[in-house]
């Protein structure tokens, strides 16, 4: 679903992205760790076509983003470290106005099922965002992957921030997701939950991934073990 | 579906205090000018009818004296002939040059070659310097700046929060996203200038202003558009709302203030006027020198125009004031002209270089279409220059033959009609405004939609 | 502490490009205005005086006609160009230049030079003046918006506060490195416009020089003023964006709107009369009196048996003199008293609208700012009036001296006085016009000086209210 092949970036000479090859397929959850700068994001960005590589390329259910970046965010689902919405706008407004972007119309009834399903209190659905926390925002950002119907789905940090009891809430809608035959890739930091939550994990350093595990075959301290050693390598 | 989403951009910009705020003042804005360019519309008005009348119950006298006898002409010679600009079509467009340039003069056979004051109207010179706060500064000044409050965050302040990297995730262009949100958040503000310009047609106008009025619309929603496509444009590449709306102020000062000036400046410098204070002292040169050779001057007219010689030889006071006058204008005319020209030229220039800011094109076409405008009046004054040979016609040989007025002579006497520019001419200048104002927004446009391509959007800001 | 801080904002300000660039513009424009007003100015002076030499010779050429003729002959003058029309040409183009003096009539100045022009003038002129009052407060908001509202949000304010800096000190270093950053950038100006002034012919005229140093103390308190209420504006608020909005919200409504808006609001209060009606009164008056009961004839009547009796005559044959050139000098001695009337009144409710402009000026402060730089360039309507003034004075005097000539004439050698000879037309002199001295310009800027010295101590008053408020975030 998610591609990647021989993806090149380069920014002023230096490379942060060096032929990397990815494949994620529906159902997998793909967890990219790395330190501050290994090109994570700008991963996430070449993928959705933010960013156009210098060489490679990244495809989306078969679509080359490059070719046709309209039609591969189509089938993508995008939820950024901050889910940043119009705060004037209540929930049920930006996921209206969203996922019309998206280029699907919704009822009032059936984008309130949505924020349900997403998790968000039924109170909240008509409130305006500028009141919400990080984490409800994330709900909505999850809510549109539901409306848009997304079959890959992007996450940039999605835990950071957020507390111990919201962080494993997102991770039970997230297996969820998966278990709908949704690729998920996300960028984090966070060892733990990469262990809990992922199918596999990358380990991205300097643009190149240094080694790809699947997560049944390690435990906790290992994976901590093993991303040091990757770092000091 | 875009109609949805255009409704959700309403939503968005009506939840916005601000909006509603700008919106109100707009408004008022709009209503006090039409109020105020009403005013001076209706004292012009009264005016011009009251001399109308005044010409008028002249003229009935004078028929009424020539049913009962004839009239030695330098008995209403020394009354004049009344020339009336008649009133603008559109007054409450744009007060324009009507404030300044005389909307009537009188034209007295006596005094033709004079240079009289210009004036017909007290006016505080500060007044004229601050210049009205009629409809078309409402619209050349405020409206761009209205509206630029409303539009000038179309897409960096989402840059700057990362709503647009969300958005254009949804797999939506952030051309027709960006489009989109710039019509929803200006469509109040044009129609509320629409409707002000509608209004000036319908309160102000006076017969045939139809096409005027159509026009007027076309200009000021082609006007309102070119700011649109300018925050558009400059929205596609600023990083920040700040930076956009710095930018945008900027242009607004450059195009709306500076511009004229340094234009005006320019025209000046490049085709000077002669000093208008040495136009009339060499005026009462030529005067002097006629009036000392006035018996001579008046041997040979009459030499050349032997037909126009009096019974008996005896030549008259007026008869050789005539003359000398007539050498005065010959004497003066080619400095006068010199000046017409550079005037002329003047404007033509102006004409030319319109289209470096919209705010002149745009201000020079409601002037136009308003009837106010700097071509009227200039086709007024010509006009009366036509009505000074027409007087001078109609007097001169029949006071040089002592010939009385009679009835036969009485729809032969000088009247002023003014005829309008043709409208072929005004017009041409309006769509030429009108065409350069889209043209301006169209390359805005484009530009904007070729910095949209992928690749240079400049999302990693967020 | 304080030159420390101002020390520091005067740097960054020279190191912003955006302000070197705007800065760069203003001073650009500045330069370019002054200069081509210096050129066009001196041509026009150039003008004006040749065409006041020519009518000279008009006058003097005119040959041998009475001495009423001569009268009703006139002369023409034309007022001279204020030197410093080259900073701030003001309202000249829009009185006129040019005034024609004739026995019998008072005539307003005619020929207005925006009349002359194309109706690109109505945009308002590029001058030294506008380019101040209009581009320079928006160069000192391009300066400060950010100042504090800026550093709050990037959380520096918090950072510099931590180290125990005392909020005033903040402030005050700010708005002296800002000031100064300012004050380095216009001086040159100052210094150009002084050489321009210095270059130009007869350029001293009036004391020129103590209104232009007086000019720069309008100025300085304008600018000081603005700078004052910007930096209180983003002391205050919680964005530097929100800052920038509400300062430039301000900047239009002062430079704008305020304008048009007060000039139609004194136009309203004070209307001004109908040309129509103006002079159906003064011909009125002229006729019946001012007071509209006593009938010129009637007046004529008593004077001539007033004089028969003064002189001990029964018949106006008798007296020793030309009884019509007396008549002649009282009847301009009565239409004179009715024109200093009506002119007077027309004049003083111009002036009046003008003033009422001026003091809605503590609303915008550029009302204020505008009377004063007119006033002290001498192109404001109280120099004009005191050039009418001083025109009609001339007129009154040599109509006098010609109606003299015709009292001293024999009647029988003409109804309307003797031959006036060129021994008489010499006898008039040209026309010369002084300018008024600066303390009738200060006299004229008071009300605008006081405007702009309240905003000046109100936006620092405010400014220090502030300061030791300062919200760290």
């Amino acid at each position: 679903m998610l591609e990647t092949l021989k993806l090149t970036k380069r920014f002023n000479g230096h490379v942060a992205v060096n032929e990397l090859n990815l494949a994620i397929k529906p159902g997998e959850v793909f967890a990219l760790l790395g330190p501050n700068g290994a090109g994570k994001t700008t991963t996430i960005n070449l993928l959705l076509g933010f960013l156009t590589p210098d060489a490679g390329e990244a495809r989306v259910n078969g679509t080359s983003v490059a070719a046709d970046p309209i039609a591969a965010r189509r089938h993508i689902a995008y939820i950024p470290e901050q889910v940043m919405l119009y705060p004037r706008f209540t929930g049920v407004e930006n996921l209206d106005y969203f996922s019309t972007l998206g280029g699907r119309r919704h009822t009032r009834e059936e984008l309130l099922l949505l924020l349900k399903k997403a998790g968000l209190p039924a109170e909240a659905a008509d409130r305006r965002v500028g009141t919400y926390s990080k984490g409800m925002r994330q709900k909505v950002g999850i809510a549109l992957a539901l409306a848009t119907e997304a079959k890959a789905l992007l996450l940039d940090e999605p835990t950071s921030g957020l507390d111990p009891a919201a962080s494993h809430e997102f991770s039970l809608l997230l297996r969820k997701l998966a278990g709908q035959g949704i690729a998920i890739l996300m960028a984090t930091h966070d060892l733990f939950r990469a262990r809990e939550d992922a199918t596999r994990i990358g380990i991205l350093l300097d643009g190149k991934l240094a080694g790809e595990y699947a997560t049944n075959d390690i435990k906790h301290v290992d994976l901590e073990k093993l991303y040091l050693k990757h770092l000091r390598a | 579906m875009t109609s949805h989403l255009f409704r959700l951009e309403l939503r968005l910009l009506v939840r916005e205090r601000a909006a509603w705020v700008l919106l109100a003042l707009f408004a008022a804005a709009l209503g006090y000018g039409l109020w105020n360019g009403g005013r001076v519309a209706g004292r012009q008005r009264e005016a011009a009818a009251a001399i109308a009348q005044d010409t008028e119950a002249f003229q009935a006298q004078v028929r009424q004296h020539l049913g009962q006898q004839a009239i030695d002409p330098k008995a209403i010679a020394g009354r004049g002939t009344m020339a009336v600009l008649p009133p603008a079509p559109l007054p409450l467009l744009a007060t324009g040059q009507s404030d300044l340039s005389p909307g009537h003069e009188a034209v007295v056979l006596w005094r033709l070659a004079d240079s009289g004051d210009t004036r017909s109207e007290l006016e505080n010179p500060s007044h004229l310097l601050a210049g009205r706060f009629d409809l078309a500064f409402v619209l050349v000044w405020l409206f761009p700046l209205f509206l630029l409050a409303l539009v000038y965050d179309l897409m960096a302040g989402d840059r700057e929060s990362g709503t647009l990297r969300l958005a254009l995730a949804q797999g939506v262009t952030p051309w027709r996203w960006m489009a989109r949100r710039a019509l929803a958040r200006s469509l109040p503000m044009l129609i509320l200038a629409a409707l002000a310009t509608l209004t000036a047609g319908f309160f102000g106008g006076s017969g045939g202003t139809g096409t005027r009025l159509v026009l007027a619309l076309a200009v000021v929603l082609a006007y309102g558009l070119f700011w649109v496509a300018l925050a558009i444009a400059v929205n596609a590449v600023a990083r920040s709302a700040a930076s956009a709306a710095t930018s945008l102020g900027a242009a607004w000062v450059l195009l709306v203030l500076v511009a004229p000036t340094l234009l005006n400046v320019a025209v000046e410098t490049l085709y000077p006027t002669p000093s208008r204070p040495e136009l009339v002292a060499a005026g009462r040169k030529a005067s002097g020198e006629a009036e000392k050779r006035g018996g001579e001057l008046l041997n040979s007219f009459y030499r050349d125009h032997p037909e126009l010689a009096p019974p008996g030889q005896q030549a008259d006071f007026a008869a050789q004031h005539l003359t000398v006058q007539t050498e005065v204008g010959r004497a003066v005319e080619p400095v006068r002209q010199k000046f017409d020209e550079q005037l002329a030229r003047q404007q033509t220039a102006v004409g030319q270089w319109r289209f470096l800011s919209p705010a002149i094109a745009m201000h020079e076409a409601l002037t136009d279409l308003a009837g106010t405008g700097y071509w009227r009046h200039r086709a007024f004054r010509e006009q009366v220059g036509g009505l000074r040979q027409a007087v001078s016609a109609f007097f001169t040989p029949r006071i040089h033959k002592r010939e009385s007025i009679t009835m036969s002579d009485f729809d032969q006497l000088p009247r002023f009609e003014f005829r309008e520019e043709p409208a072929g001419v005004w017009m041409g200048r309006v769509l030429a405004s009108l065409a350069g104002m889209l043209a301006l927004a169209g390359a805005l446009g484009v530009w904007a939609w070729r910095s949209l391509r992928p690749g240079r959007l400049g999302l990693l800001s967020a | 502490m304080i030159v420390a801080i101002a020390r520091k904002e005067f740097l960054d300000a020279w190191r912003d490009g955006r302000f070197r660039i705007a800065a760069a513009v203003v001073v650009v424009l500045l330069g370019v205005a002054l200069l081509l007003a210096w050129q066009q100015v001196g041509r026009a002076r150039a003008g004006r005086a040749a065409a006041a030499a020519l009518e000279r010779e008009n006058w003097l050429n005119q040959g041998e006609k009475n001495s009423h003729s001569a009268g009703h002959y006139g002369v023409y003058v034309f007022k001279p160009l204020a030197p410093l029309s080259v900073f701030d040409r003001g309202l000249e183009p829009f009185v006129g230049t040019t005034v024609f003096l004739e026995a019998h009539r008072q005539n307003q100045a005619a020929f207005l030079p925006a009349q002359d022009a194309t109706a690109m003038r109505r945009f308002g002129e590029l001058t030294a003046a506008t380019g101040l009052q209009l581009l320079a407060p928006l160069l000192v908001i391009l300066l400060t918006f950010g100042a504090l509202a800026g550093e709050r949000e990037r959380g520096t304010l918090r950072q510099v506060l931590s180290l125990g800096v005392r909020p005033r000190d903040l402030v005050l270093g700010k708005a002296l490195g800002l000031g100064a950053a300012l004050a380095a950038l216009l001086l040159p100006v100052a210094l150009f416009g002084a050489v321009a002034l210095s270059k130009l012919p007869g350029g001293d005229a009036g004391g020129s020089w103590v209104r232009f140093a007086w000019l720069g103390g309008a100025y300085a308190l304008y600018l000081a003023a603005i700078l004052g209420v910007c930096l209180a504006v983003s002391a205050v608020a919680s964005t530097a964006r929100a800052a920038l909005a509400t300062l430039l919200v301000c900047w239009a409504a002062n430079a704008v709107i305020a304008p048009r808006l007060a000039s139609d609001f004194a136009q309203r209060l004070l209307p001004t009369p109908k040309l129509v009606d103006f002079e159906a009164a003064m011909n009125k008056a002229v006729q019946e009196g001012i007071d509209g009961h006593n009938p010129r004839n009637d007046r004529l009547q008593a004077f001539a048996q007033e004089t028969l009796k003064k002189h001990g005559k029964t018949r106006i044959e008798e007296l020793p003199f030309n009884f019509n050139g007396l008549v002649m000098l009282e009847s301009e001695r009565m239409a004179g008293e009715v024109f200093d009337h009506h002119f007077g009144k027309l004049w003083n409710r111009l002036e009046a609208q003008d003033r009422t402009v001026t003091w809605t000026g503590l609303v915008a402060p550029l009302l204020g700012l505008r009377s004063t730089s007119m006033a002290l360039a001498g192109t404001d309507f109280t120099h004009h009036r005191h050039f009418s003034v001083a025109a009609e004075q001339h007129r009154r005097n040599f109509v006098r001296v010609l109606n003299e000539d015709m009292m001293n004439t024999p009647a029988n050698a003409g109804h309307h006085g003797g031959t006036a000879g060129r021994a008489l037309l010499e006898k008039l002199p040209a026309f010369r016009y002084d300018p008024p001295p600066p303390a009738h310009a200060l006299r004229a800027a008071t009300p605008g000086l006081v405007v702009l010295c309240l905003w000046a101590v109100g936006a620092w008053t405010a400014l220090l209210l502030v300061a030791p408020r300062l919200k760290p975030n």
